[in-house]
């Protein structure tokens, strides 16, 4: 039984053992996975299941010709062949990632699909894998015919973004332009490609078909006035030395010899001077010899001229205009005005041309004078905000604001899709309201764009695209539109999706903002100063975010400032919660958070540092969509305002607050 | 045992750490080396099918794999090759070749491009029969209408032709030669257009590319809509009887330039009473003429007829006459009797045709025509009166009786 005994023993201990190690394994892979495993990734696999035939919308420019063969291509028709063109891009491009000639057959003619399916499958025997995308079509139409049954045209400079991989490592990734002849076809009601080959590709680069812009450029130049025949009356002076285009007449002249001498003839100069008998004339009469010409007056002509880069303008001062009035005009500081022209005093003469700086200047003038905050309603906070959008708690949110001497507010834009069930054009109209608003109350706005995660797979180019095109196309022209903020904090995207996929991500992003908005600053928010480095030359401004101690601030500034070759800076982000509770030993008091935002404004003002505050409110409820449902992940987020919970505001308030308080 | 256990602790904190230093981004091949290649003795041009071959020299690339990339119209393909010695021979495989249009081949090493060169692959002869595409294949002969034929020459390998290529396209218009038309090829095909020509019939279309031929083509030149119409009356019996029809007809209807319209074209007979449209009539032309046959009304009227469709129409007016005689009324006892009703050609009237009576302009009675006679017994209540005003109304037409 002793021995039973000690087997049992040992059985039960070595259980044991097992046991607490599998635990042990349990608990360090729960944790690393919930460490790693950010809401980020939540999200990812939702979006990642809407990707489907309308994320894939590449631009398509149409260029038909004056004298078409066969028919004009009606809108109507052009809309559904490119759709069908589009779509047959589509599922090539499918094919070639999944590595399946699914919805081929649909648009493509069968000698087609097999050449395609050939492709696959000696790709397929290798375990290469071509995921890519088309970004960019530039249909040249050759042909509709008179029945509508076929289409052919030229698709010139296709942009192709490819990634290659083999066995999950990317072998190479490359961007092609390629310009192909296609025919397509009518048939059973779709439009299928029947003949596509690539032809040569003289010019490989992007082709910029935008109208041209109409820049009012003004020259100096001399106009005369037709001329007239103005009769003046005859001066008989044997004294006075005669006018330019008089003559005195000596003796022995006669009007004949002089139309000789002066290229003209006697009746000219008899009605030039209003000479009706030969015997008026008389000795030192000074007669005019050469027709009336009024003095051609110098007139500045301010005309078209055909530019495509953004550049400075001039402007002709009209009559009682001054250095002030054309900088509030313009809504500039009238030093810039006078820097640009190198103007040494404030007077203006009519006439006068001024050069006076764009749009996109003036924006990057205003930088400098940032303050603001990053904004959120109290009740709304993130993806909330959108939802349950109420433009009256936004006003009184922007009076809040604007009582603190702040000029801008940060809102944050969700990628289309995140939210569910919000239409992204209903919330460019909730957007453009809280603009108006701003407008309103004189306050200028950053836009950052695809807030929460998106992804930067080569098929989400084209959906993100759509929405940035969406949105400055929307907006651009509005009055209270400062910037635009491409994306929130991408660096810490970094690890999960690869650096280089982002960063091409973004680049991408930049180099079609630029085309759909010239006029406005872009910048991108890092999420701490070394990053924001990445990019920093194809950006206006140079934005980042700081959570650290405040006496490191300039240090990091200095060293940013450096990287970026002196690009102007933006301290988009910062601060700290008041988040002490007994519970919470290692949270901060509310007067710490004040000690902290004071420190931190000194060192900005002192280092002329714009910046935008982590915000005005505490916030009451945290999305669990956007933080999780771990409380302890969220809950100091819920701490950062100037204004607690119940409305009071906070010692940190009055950090911020511009006018003197009674003791 | 224990040993055993230490050995499992280790191997999961191994595991897991592993794990952690795994990045879930997309990872790149890790390649260092250096190395050139360069492609040499390719040409420039191939014909479809072609075996290519290409000599590749490198310089630092030895035990290395290179990829071999055919950048083609519609992707990518992709070749591992391992160099043992500098130059190297690579032959594609023949499959590959027969697709054509430009292809550009890349070698590549360690995300490296190291060489490319851009080649040509141009289709063979036509063979089978030319794809074609003809619409519209009627055309109206006064207006300003075109078709269009469109051919889509193949090679064996379903390659679209060159453009040094060129179709023979044969029309043959009615009444006129054979025209014959070479035209080359833009775009992958080529075209052209068909006119109505003025002149009814068909127009036959042929063409030919090399040795390859279309199937017979044909557009059909048809009159074009009708343009003057004149509407005769053939038939009319000028009474409200609905037994009885109007036969109209139409002139032989003739297009713009005077040809007779196609049979089959619809033409409309519009009927109006007091300025409104009663009826519409769809008929359809044969050699040229439209007939209608229109039933009488049952109530003397005025029709106005005419066409729409047409851009002038004669417009001709039918007036129907009441059709009843008299209407005969005498009580027999305690019963009503209307009647022998007769028409205009002393017939009865249709069975079936209502009267209606009415009592002293109080109390409605409705019956319907039998053989000429209609008959009511008299309500009780009418019988007792001393005076009764009794009138009856037939197709409009009304008499009194008081008795």
């Amino acid at each position: 039984m002793v021995i039973q005994k000690n087997i049992l023993y040992i059985v039960l201990t070595r259980m044991g053992y097992l046991v607490l190690i599998a635990i042990l394994l349990s608990l360090l892979a729960n944790m690393y996975t919930y460490f790693s495993h950010s809401q980020t990734a939540e999200l990812d696999v939702e979006a990642a299941q809407l990707f489907n035939l309308e994320y894939h919308t590449p631009t398509i420019n149409w260029d038909q010709p004056k004298v078409a063969n066969g028919r004009l291509l009606e809108q109507f028709d052009n809309d559904k062949i490119s759709r069908a063109y589009q779509n047959a891009w589509y599922f090539l491009n499918e094919s070639l990632r999944k590595q399946t000639s699914i919805g081929l057959n649909d648009y493509f003619a069968e000698h087609l699909v097999e050449e395609i399916e050939g492709m696959i499958k000696t790709n397929k025997q290798k375990s290469y894998i071509e995921d890519r995308v088309d970004l960019e079509h530039n249909v040249d139409l050759h042909l509709f015919s008179i029945d509508k049954q076929v289409i052919a045209f030229k698709d010139r400079n296709v942009r192709i973004k490819r990634k290659v991989s083999k066995l999950n490592q990317i072998v190479y990734e490359q961007e092609v332009f390629k310009s192909y002849e296609v025919v397509m076809t009518l048939a059973d009601g779709k439009w299928k490609v029947l003949q596509m080959k690539e032809t040569e590709n003289k010019n490989p680069g992007r082709i910029i078909r935008n109208a041209p812009r109409f820049v009012m450029d003004s020259t100096v130049t001399f106009v005369g006035q037709k001329a007239i025949n103005k009769v003046e009356e005859v001066q008989v002076n044997c004294k006075t030395k005669p006018k330019e285009g008089f003559h005195r007449i000596a003796k022995g002249e006669t009007l004949y010899r002089l139309s000789k001498k002066y290229n003209t003839s006697v009746k000219n100069l008899m009605t030039w001077n209003g000479i009706k008998n030969i015997s008026e004339i008389k000795l030192c009469s000074h007669l005019r010899v050469k027709p009336f010409v009024k003095e051609r007056k110098k007139i500045v002509l301010v005309t078209p001229k055909v530019k495509r880069a953004v550049d400075k303008k001039n402007r002709v001062v009209e009559e009682n205009e001054t250095i002030f009035s054309i900088a509030k005009e313009m809504n500039i500081d009238a030093s810039l005005l006078k820097s640009i022209n190198n103007l040494n005093s404030n007077d203006l003469k009519p006439d006068q041309v001024l050069q006076v700086p764009n749009l996109l200047d003036i924006n990057k003038e205003k930088v400098k004078n940032i303050k603001g905050i990053n904004y959120y309603p109290q009740d709304t906070p993130w993806w909330d905000f959108w939802v349950e959008f109420d433009s009256k708690i936004i006003r009184k949110d922007l009076i809040a604001i604007k009582q603190l001497k702040m000029n801008t507010v940060r809102v944050f834009v969700p990628s289309d899709g995140v939210i569910p069930g919000l239409q992204f054009n209903v919330m460019l109209d909730k957007l453009e309201t809280l603009m108006d608003e701003c407008h309103q109350l004189d306050l200028q706005v950053m836009i950052t764009m695809f807030d929460f995660p998106v992804s930067f797979d080569l098929d989400y180019y084209n959906k993100s695209e759509r929405q940035l095109e969406g949105l400055m196309n929307r907006l651009k022209n509005h009055p209270a539109l400062l910037g635009w903020d491409l994306k929130n904090e991408p660096d810490l995207d970094f690890e999960r999706h690869g650096k280089k996929k982002v960063l091409q991500w973004l680049e991408y992003l930049i180099e079609r903002a630029r085309e759909y908005d010239p006029k406005h600053l872009l910048t991108i928010g890092w999420s701490n100063p070394e990053d924001a480095v990445n990019l920093a030359d194809q950006l206006d401004l140079v934005s980042y975010h700081y959570y650290r101690d405040p006496k490191s601030l300039k240090l990091d500034m200095l060293k940013l400032k450096r990287a970026v070759k002196n690009k102007p800076l933006l301290l988009q982000e910062f601060g700290l919660p008041s988040d002490w509770k007994w519970y919470k030993p290692f949270g901060h008091s509310e007067d710490e958070q004040a000690e902290y935002l004071r420190e931190f404004k000194q060192e900005m003002e002192e280092n002329r540092l714009p910046y935008l505050l982590w915000t005005l409110y505490d916030f009451k409820n945290i999305p669990t969509q956007v933080f999780g449902y771990k409380k302890w992940t969220y809950s100091k987020q819920k701490y950062f305002g100037l204004i607690d919970k119940k409305g009071n505001k906070k010692p940190a308030y009055y950090v911020f607050f511009p006018y003197k308080l009674k003791q | 045992m224990r040993k055993y256990y230490n050995y499992l602790i280790w191997f999961g904190l191994i595991a897991l750490i592993y794990g952690c230093n795994v990045k879930p981004g997309e990872a790149e091949l890790q390649c260092n080396k250096g190395g050139t290649a360069e492609i040499l003795n390719i040409k420039n041009k191939y014909k479809a099918g072609d075996p290519i071959n290409m000599e590749v020299q490198t310089e630092g690339l030895e035990e290395e794999v290179v990829l071999i990339v055919w950048d083609g119209k519609f992707g990518e393909q992709y070749f591992e090759k391992t160099i043992y010695s500098e130059d190297f021979t690579f032959a594609f495989p023949d499959s590959i070749s027969i697709y054509s249009g430009f292809v550009t081949i890349k070698i590549i090493h360690c995300q490296n491009l190291l060489s490319k060169k851009k080649i040509y692959i141009s289709s063979l002869h036509p063979v089978g029969a030319i794809e074609a595409y003809l619409g519209p294949k009627t055309l109206a002969i006064d207006q300003n209408m075109q078709s269009m034929l469109c051919l889509i020459p193949k090679d064996k390998y379903g390659n679209a032709l060159e453009e040094s290529d060129s179709i023979h396209f044969s029309t043959k218009y009615r009444n006129m030669d054979n025209i014959k038309v070479k035209k080359g090829i833009e775009n992958l095909l080529s075209f052209i257009k068909i006119k109505n020509n003025r002149q009814v019939g068909k127009v036959l279309l042929g063409a030919k590319c090399e040795d390859t031929y279309i199937d017979e083509q044909e557009v059909a030149i048809v009159e074009g809509p009708m343009q003057e119409v004149k509407i005769n009356i053939l038939e009319l019996h000028p009474y409200s009887d609905q037994r009885q029809i109007v036969h109209l007809n139409t002139d032989v209807i003739l297009d713009e330039l005077g040809n007779i319209v196609a049979d089959g074209t619809s033409v409309i007979f519009v009927v109006y009473e007091k300025g409104e449209i009663k009826a519409q009539y769809q008929t359809y032309t044969v050699s040229g003429i439209a007939n209608i046959y229109i039933e009488n009304p049952k109530k003397a009227t005025t029709w106005d007829v005419s066409i729409v469709g047409a851009p002038k129409s004669s417009e001709i007016q039918l007036t129907f006459y009441d059709n009843l005689e008299s209407i005969p009324l005498r009580i027999e006892k305690e019963h009503l009797v209307v009647g022998p009703v007769v028409g205009s050609l002393d017939q009865y009237i249709p069975d079936g045709t209502e009267v209606s009576v009415t009592f002293n302009y109080t109390i409605h009675k409705n019956l319907q025509i039998e053989h000429g006679f209609a008959r009511l017994k008299i309500p009780e209540t009418i019988l007792k009166l001393d005076e009764v005003i009794c009138e009856v109304e037939i197709n409009n037409q009304k008499v009194k009786m008081i008795y």
